[in-house]
């Protein structure tokens, strides 16, 4: 079946896929195996401690237990995770130029560092679904990005 | 023939390897030095939030650099392995200096460990059974980490995460600094 998509860098894209599942399935922390989170001693948490403050006020829970990364964090990786399986669609739907979506990147970069400014300099206060929800923008332009080095849209003009 | 990435992939992960070390011994010697309390584990006022994901930059630090440094183009595919690279030698690194500073501050880990564990025994919102088995959880745990199994275990783990972390930021890197299209 032709569905006009040219997928190219297969062995990459499988590699980003898989990698990118098995990092949200450990930053989603111990509490999606029902088990107790144990900051600094749960292998998902010495997965992320280089990666991740893990502060306990700024995570979500799952299970009652504390996911391995911060609300941020969790909302980069799912997206990012997500992305990755929705870049074929991405391509097929529209043929976007790179600067564009490196503005995109961008522009969710420095929305994501206003926000950590302003709530550090107390001009307003995110929450954990605020900051899940910029954190999932720069995600998902992350993958978005280099949609078009995975799938190429046949028969249409560069 | 390409000129070596080595080098880029070397000093970035250096960086990385000394930001993210640093940042973490920091966080140890606040917990480390502070009563047991809940407010340990709630560290945010140390570990301001732009310290999130310095552990990612490693793989754009090193694309930009070997880009720059020959100006030249390459593929995403180079792009992933320069940031794999830079990710695990940044684990190896990072493992490395805190042995050294182990070395330097012998007490610092079980003072560390002390003070969460003394934080967990004070928290009244966990159940007293459930409590017991993460504190032995905790202490089995902690003894696990300073053994060499331990060490090895947590350098394994680290350089897996970092670098595929650092993969996925090398490939970003490649398409924004080497990328021959537009």
């Amino acid at each position: 079946m032709n569905l006009g998509l040219e997928f190219q860098n297969r062995a990459l894209y499988t590699i980003v896929f898989v990698g990118s599942f098995f990092l949200v399935i450990i930053a989603l922390g111990p509490g999606l195996f029902g088990n107790p989170s144990i900051p600094y001693v749960s292998f998902q948490f010495e997965a992320f401690h280089f990666l991740c403050h893990q502060d306990p006020l700024r995570s979500f829970t799952l299970n009652n237990s504390q996911m391995a990364v911060c609300a941020r964090c969790i909302g980069i990786y799912g997206a990012f995770f997500t992305g990755v399986i929705l870049m074929p669609f991405l391509v097929l739907i529209k043929k976007v130029k790179f600067r564009y979506y490196f503005r995109f990147l961008i522009g969710t970069i420095i929305l994501n560092f206003i926000d950590v400014l302003g709530n550090q300099f107390e001009f307003w206060t995110n929450t954990n679904e605020s900051r899940f929800l910029l954190g999932s923008l720069f995600g998902l332009s992350s993958a978005i990005l280099l949609s078009n080095e995975f799938f190429k849209k046949l028969n249409t003009e560069d | 023939m390409k000129p070596s990435y080595w080098p880029s992939v070397i000093q970035a992960a250096i960086i990385v390897a000394v930001v993210t070390t640093v940042v973490g011994l920091g966080l140890v010697y606040y917990v480390a030095g502070s009563e047991p309390s809940m407010g340990v584990m709630m560290i945010s006022g140390l570990t301001i939030p732009i310290t999130c994901l310095i552990g990612l930059i490693g793989g754009i630090l090193a694309t930009r650099s070997y880009a720059k440094a020959f100006d030249i183009t390459f593929p995403i595919g180079t792009g992933a392995q320069i940031g794999l690279f830079t990710g695990i030698i940044a684990a190896v690194v990072g493992g490395i200096i805190g042995q050294i500073w182990n070395l330097v501050d012998p007490s610092l880990m079980e003072r560390f460990a002390d003070t969460m564990i003394g934080a967990f025994e004070m928290n009244d919102q966990i159940p007293e059974a459930q409590k017991d088995e993460i504190i032995t959880s905790m202490e089995e745990g902690f003894e696990d980490q300073s053994s060499m199994g331990g060490i090895l275990k947590g350098i394994a783990i680290n350089a897996g995460v970092l670098g595929f972390v650092n993969l996925l930021s090398g490939m970003v890197g490649a398409k924004i600094f080497a990328s021959e299209e537009e």
